[in-house]
């Protein structure tokens, strides 16, 4: 290598490739650069507290490391009760969302010409409405004795057979259920109209050529087309249930003989009201589990899917 | 052109130096200091805080007054990022327990603050309260009372007026025969707000206590005597309060605040368990019968089977105050605290909180400052005598009291025998008594 020839612009093979490693080497930095504050938050506000939590877990009351925490939770009723009813909640919220959102989709797209906006605004409205105004009339709603709900009955004359939603452990979750469905349903409907207008309106005109019609067209035209936009809301549905405190809390507080509790509600109980911080932590960890054995099974399911589709 | 703006510099500078250094001195800024609380309600606070700071113009306190629930979080939150307030308002028991080692040991204070006899001007039932729950040999104070209660129950008179009865029941029998004809005339007979766990227990233990004092003491302690006789024979007396359709219709899955005590000011309900705290409603409210209390009277739980004993009262600490060592951080903020302690509990910040009819005072001594109605005054009076000899209404152990709870819960739900819930709650004691 020569002064002048690296001068005159044709640098030599090595000169070139150091400069193309520095090039890249700068671009690598200057795109972790990009990605680090968002790093930094993930590991700030995610991974760290998910760690803390998992290591609080495995202390006890004394400062020892024991796994007597979920010793304890195996022999729990009420941690049972609160894992069975988190699986009720995901089951029922997420079928009768997902069924509503898309019949409720499927009717404002396909057979009403006009006013499409009005009806998703309306129907998305509850989402916007605090959680805790919405616990609070519901509560009144279901009032024996002075609510609206007992109110209906009564005028029929049926006053005196009005159950006690929230007040029977019987039926107790279910009311509260109802309620956690009427609120998200809107979120479906939103989800599912914005999938049904990106379906291709020659692919519909030529499922019905081939005689793919009515019923027909919505099962085997329609609904495998919104796999992917399912999957999601199965997804995000999954994790609103198990995360649902506010209107269980503030409509029964996990009554009545903790038959509405939920792991969720499980957890502040033990940890805010019990001062058991460290099998509270061990819940949460049961939670945060769950949570993610859940949403790989439905990733699978949803891409083993698409894959056949 | 740059000699001449930095000429200039100098010389503004050198100005505001010489304006400054020639200009009085500022009053030193007040001391803050910084109070969390569930209780009092805000518009108390905040007559408490004016009265403080008019009396100490050096002093600034700012207060934070939320729902028990979110407060219980936020104290939580705040130990851990250890910003903790000056001062915290503490229940009895696993509370003032839990926050113990970031709290001052008020006993030198109170001895500053009111001398060596301070213990003198508290009730010993509420100083063995504000202790409840401290380790063997740690006679110490964490916290503090400023105001107590009583609990017990309250009758609408015009209700009962209406619904022909004379007076309230003196037995349980009586209780179910006045909820029948309450009913009769339109109004819920017996509010309760069963879905509320602690006023399960308290109703349960106003029931208990008319037949077992004793051990409804011990319980709360920490003793394992929940399937004592007295205390299966309670279970069964709130059972009937569901069976006998005392309680209203839904009352599990009802909550006594805001909704029970909304009826009730309403004028629908015809008894509810609540306690000394409702006489603020004259503050709150406008309505005339509820300005002056004339439409409500107060009664114990009636008498139980043969247990003709005398009454027995149940009541203690409604909120007590402690200094957190964040505020022993800084000498002025602890001077401070002090100060606003003194001030909460038998200074001008009680005094605001008397007049409101917050509650009743902890302090010896302490009354309103103004006149009251006639049949006010009487209830008033009655308070203040039933707390000097009141035993306390709080079970220590929160994983005893909220097994209770769900017990209590169960019986009314029929989904467990008042014999099998007694008997979870004995097991939860037994449990408990090994585990500490």
């Amino acid at each position: 290598m020569t002064a002048s020839s690296v001068g005159s612009g044709h640098a030599p093979a090595v000169a070139r490739g150091v400069k193309l490693r520095r090039g890249r080497g700068w671009r690598e930095l200057e795109a972790w650069l990009y990605v680090l504050p968002g790093l930094a938050v993930f590991a700030v506000f995610i991974a760290y507290p998910i760690t803390a939590n998992i290591v609080a877990s495995l202390f006890g009351p004394h400062g020892d490391v024991t796994m007597a925490n979920y010793r304890q939770a195996s022999g729990d009723a009420v941690f049972w009760t609160a894992m069975r009813n988190s699986a009720v909640w995901v089951v029922l919220c997420v079928v009768f969302e997902a069924a509503i959102g898309f019949v409720l989709a499927l009717a404002i797209e396909m057979y009403i010409p006009r006013g499409r906006v009005v009806f998703r605004t309306l129907l998305f409205l509850p989402m916007v409405i605090t959680p805790s105004v919405i616990a609070l009339v519901f509560s009144t709603i279901y009032a024996p004795d002075y609510g609206l709900l007992f109110g209906v009955f009564d005028s029929v004359g049926l006053g005196g057979h009005f159950p006690a939603i929230l007040g029977d452990p019987a039926t107790a979750t279910y009311g509260v259920i109802a309620v956690n469905v009427w609120q998200w349903s809107g979120f479906f409907v939103l989800m599912y109209c914005v999938g049904l207008t990106q379906i291709d309106r020659e692919l519909l005109a030529a499922a019905a050529i081939d005689g793919a019609v009515g019923f027909a067209r919505v099962r085997y035209v329609i609904w495998p087309l919104l796999y992917p936009v399912t999957t999601s809301l199965v997804v995000l549905g999954t994790i609103q249930a198990l995360q649902q405190f506010p209107l269980i809390f503030l409509m029964t507080e996990g009554g009545p003989a903790d038959s509405t509790q939920t792991l969720a509600t499980y957890i502040f109980q033990t940890g805010f009201v019990l001062n058991e911080m460290h099998y509270a932590s061990a819940v949460a960890v049961v939670l945060f589990v769950l949570s993610l054995a859940l949403i790989v099974v439905q990733y699978r399911l949803g891409r083993e899917r698409r894959a056949h589709a | 052109m740059k000699t001449k703006a930095c000429l200039l510099g100098v010389a503004a500078t050198l100005l505001l130096v010489g304006a400054s250094a020639g200009a009085p001195a500022r009053a030193a800024d007040p001391v803050v200091v910084t109070v969390w609380s569930w209780s009092p309600v805000t518009p108390t606070m905040n007559a408490m805080i004016a009265a403080i700071q008019k009396a100490h113009p050096d002093i600034q306190v700012k207060a934070t007054i939320q729902p028990h629930p979110v407060y219980s979080v936020s104290l939580q939150a705040a130990v851990g990022s250890g910003n903790m307030p000056d001062i915290v308002g503490l229940s009895p028991g696993s509370e003032t327990q839990q926050y113990r080692e970031h709290l001052l040991n008020l006993s030198p204070v109170a001895e500053e603050l009111w001398g060596k006899d301070w213990q003198k001007n508290f009730s010993p039932s509420l100083l063995s309260e504000a202790r409840f729950g401290n380790p063997q040999g740690d006679a110490n104070f964490y916290a503090l009372p400023q105001e107590a209660q009583i609990n017990n129950l309250w009758y609408n008179i015009p209700a009962f007026e209406k619904a022909g009865i004379a007076g309230p029941p003196k037995t349980v029998d009586e209780l179910v025969a006045d909820a029948k004809k309450l009913r009769a005339a339109g109004y819920m007979p017996f509010y309760q707000g069963a879905g509320t766990g602690t006023f399960d227990v308290w109703a349960y233990l106003l029931i208990a206590s008319r037949i077992d004092v004793d051990s409804v003491v011990a319980g709360e302690q920490g003793a394992p005597i929940w399937t004592k006789p007295g205390m299966i024979e309670a279970a069964h007396v709130w059972q009937r309060m569901f069976t006998d359709d005392v309680f209203q219709p839904g009352a599990l899955s009802a909550l006594q605040y805001p909704t029970g005590a909304n009826l009730f000011a309403a004028g629908r309900v015809g008894m509810i368990v609540l306690g000394s705290w409702w006489l603020q409603q004259t503050g709150l409210s406008e309505l005339p019968g509820l300005k002056t209390m004339s439409d409500y009277g107060t009664f114990n739980f009636p008498a139980v089977g043969d247990h003709k004993g005398p009454e027995v009262f149940l009541g203690g600490v409604d909120v007590g105050w402690g200094i957190t060592t964040n505020a022993s951080s800084s000498p002025a903020v602890l001077a401070a605290s002090k100060v606003v302690l003194k001030e909460f509990i038998s200074g001008v910040g009680e005094q605001e909180a008397l007049d409101e009819l917050n509650d009743l005072p902890a302090f010896n001594g302490m009354t309103p400052s103004h006149a009251m109605p006639a049949h006010l005054t009487e209830v008033y009076d009655t308070y203040i005598k039933e707390l000097a000899t009141a035993h306390t209404h709080v079970i220590g152990n929160p994983v005893i009291n909220q097994s209770l709870v769900s017990g209590l819960q169960a019986i009314g739900a029929k989904t467990m025998t008042p014999e099998a819930a007694m008997q979870a709650v004995q097991d939860t004691a037994l449990a408990q008594q090994k585990a500490h």
